[in-house]
């Protein structure tokens, strides 16, 4: 029995803005990508302390917390998070913000619409980023297994079962390890 | 300063970048709460008030139980309009502002005449705070700092281990409030901001106001005095009284005048009312090249 309750990603419209606060809890440079359009708060799953975000928001034990990621596992492990210091009303947005632009939410972001900078335009997107590193390693290991050593056709199978358990579980070690790195570090002075 | 952590609620009204607080101490039997900052939202192209922000709050302070014991104001609000007097009328409790409110009575009264409703000894407040004085919320222990810079008026409230500070200091990346109007000082509020950095490192520091930079963070209330005393853009640990002053008096010259300056001081003066009504209609003088 999960300590947090669900809503729907088209009732985030009808909250009242003194009811709580909406947290993204994905990374910077997801958020950087593809964003809610709407007041919303944002901490890296990694870098959250649900007693200290409450107290920077001015938000009592009673509040209501409504916590997305992209499809809603990182913001069901927040939601445990919170629930276990004791916030009663932590809701997680079922489907993140995939389902909130699927539904018609308004979003924003470098990702969503030809309203970002030059500076935005020139990123690649974390999801091509991993189909990239994920193509390079795989065609890689391949041609390295045929032409030099066959046990390099290893390289090629972890890939592929990575990508299978990616696509299970919605937890990309690729990514996390991607989102790490220099060129997707999100400019803070922005 | 006690040990004692009273919650704290904060209501962000986005029209205004104001924070009102309700205060009290969670799990205790005293239900006795305080009212810090309220705003009553008003429409200056109109002259409609409309109490949707109060009524947020007032409807809080009825689901939590809670009673009203104190209706604070850190200083006289020259952006936004108290609605102190409203949630009293509907929740009782006892307006209360520093005594130094004398001297900004003083500086306005010759400029809205407004003798006939505001008096000028500050009675229209049901208590005027004295420097460094001692009161409680509850069974929370509390005091008073004073705090000017911003206005002569600007006062703290220390309540438990948290500091509700006004306008004399913002958010580490925002820095303090603007030194212009009339009675401010960029040096006392330097001053000021010594003061509260002085205080222990663990003190959450509650803002008057948070103005977000867009697209990086969303509005907060809080930071701790350690955390300011780090990473204020402005009073970190390092900046000189004379850098600091320099730099306040270069950003505020020539800013602009707040689009709700005229009606919030002379409400605000009054406790919140709007104060004698001609013929049924209540009024809001506009005095012309005065300010």
């Amino acid at each position: 029995m999960p300590g947090y309750k669900t809503i729907q990603a088209n009732e985030i419209t009808s909250l009242k803005p003194c009811d709580g606060v909406i947290l993204d809890v994905r990374t910077s440079m997801e958020h950087d990508e593809k964003q809610l359009g709407c007041r919303h708060a944002h901490i890296p799953l990694d870098q959250l302390n649900p007693t200290d975000f409450m107290l920077r928001h001015g938000l009592d034990k009673d509040a209501h917390v409504y916590i997305l990621c992209r499809t809603g596992k990182r913001a069901a492990q927040a939601a445990e998070q919170f629930a276990a210091k004791g916030y009663g009303n932590t809701h997680v947005i079922e489907g993140g913000i995939v389902a909130c632009e699927d539904c018609g939410q308004r979003v924003a972001g470098h990702a969503v619409s030809a309203t970002a900078g030059p500076r935005h335009k020139s990123r690649i997107s974390l999801e091509r980023q991993v189909r990239i590193a994920a193509g390079f390693l795989a065609f890689t290991g391949a041609l390295l297994a045929l032409t030099i050593n066959p046990l390099l056709a290893l390289v090629p199978l972890f890939v592929g079962g990575g990508l299978v358990f990616a696509g299970v579980t919605d937890i990309c070690g690729m990514a996390l390890i991607l989102t790490k790195a220099p060129w997707n570090k999100v400019d803070e002075d922005k | 300063m006690t040990t004692q952590k009273p919650d704290v609620r904060g209501f962000y009204d986005t029209t205004t970048a104001t924070w009102t607080y309700v205060v009290w101490a969670d799990g205790n039997a005293d239900k006795r709460c305080a009212v810090i900052d309220s705003v009553l939202d008003y429409d200056i192209h109109s002259g409609r008030s409309t109490t949707v922000s109060a009524d947020r709050v007032i409807d809080f302070i009825k689901g939590k139980g809670l009673e009203v014991q104190w209706i604070l104001e850190t200083h006289v609000h020259a952006d936004h309009l108290t609605a102190a007097a409203y949630i009293k009328e509907k929740l009782g409790g006892t307006t209360g502002i520093s005594r130094h409110i004398l001297k900004v009575l003083e500086t306005w009264q010759p400029i809205f005449h407004n003798e006939d409703d505001t008096p000028i000894d500050g009675s229209q407040f049901g208590h005027l705070f004295a420097d460094d004085e001692a009161f409680s919320i509850g069974p929370v222990e509390a005091q008073i700092i004073h705090t000017p810079g911003h206005t002569p008026a600007d006062t703290t409230y220390i309540i438990g281990d948290a500091a509700f500070v006004g306008d004399a200091m913002f958010l580490p990346d925002i820095g303090t409030g603007r030194c212009d109007f009339p009675g401010g000082s960029a040096e006392d509020s330097f001053r000021s901001t010594r003061k509260l950095l002085a205080l222990p490192g663990a003190v959450r520091m509650y803002v008057g106001h948070d103005y977000p930079p867009e697209g990086k963070r969303d509005a907060a209330c809080m930071a701790t005095v350690a955390e300011q005393k780090k990473a204020n853009m402005r009073v970190h640990e390092g900046i000189s009284r004379e850098d600091f002053v320099a730099r306040r008096k270069r950003d505020d010259d020539g800013k602009p005048v707040p689009k709700l300056l005229l009606p919030s001081l002379q409400v605000n003066l009054r406790a919140g009312s709007f104060g004698k009504a001609l013929h049924g209609v209540q009024y809001i003088k506009i005095p012309l090249n005065k300010i």
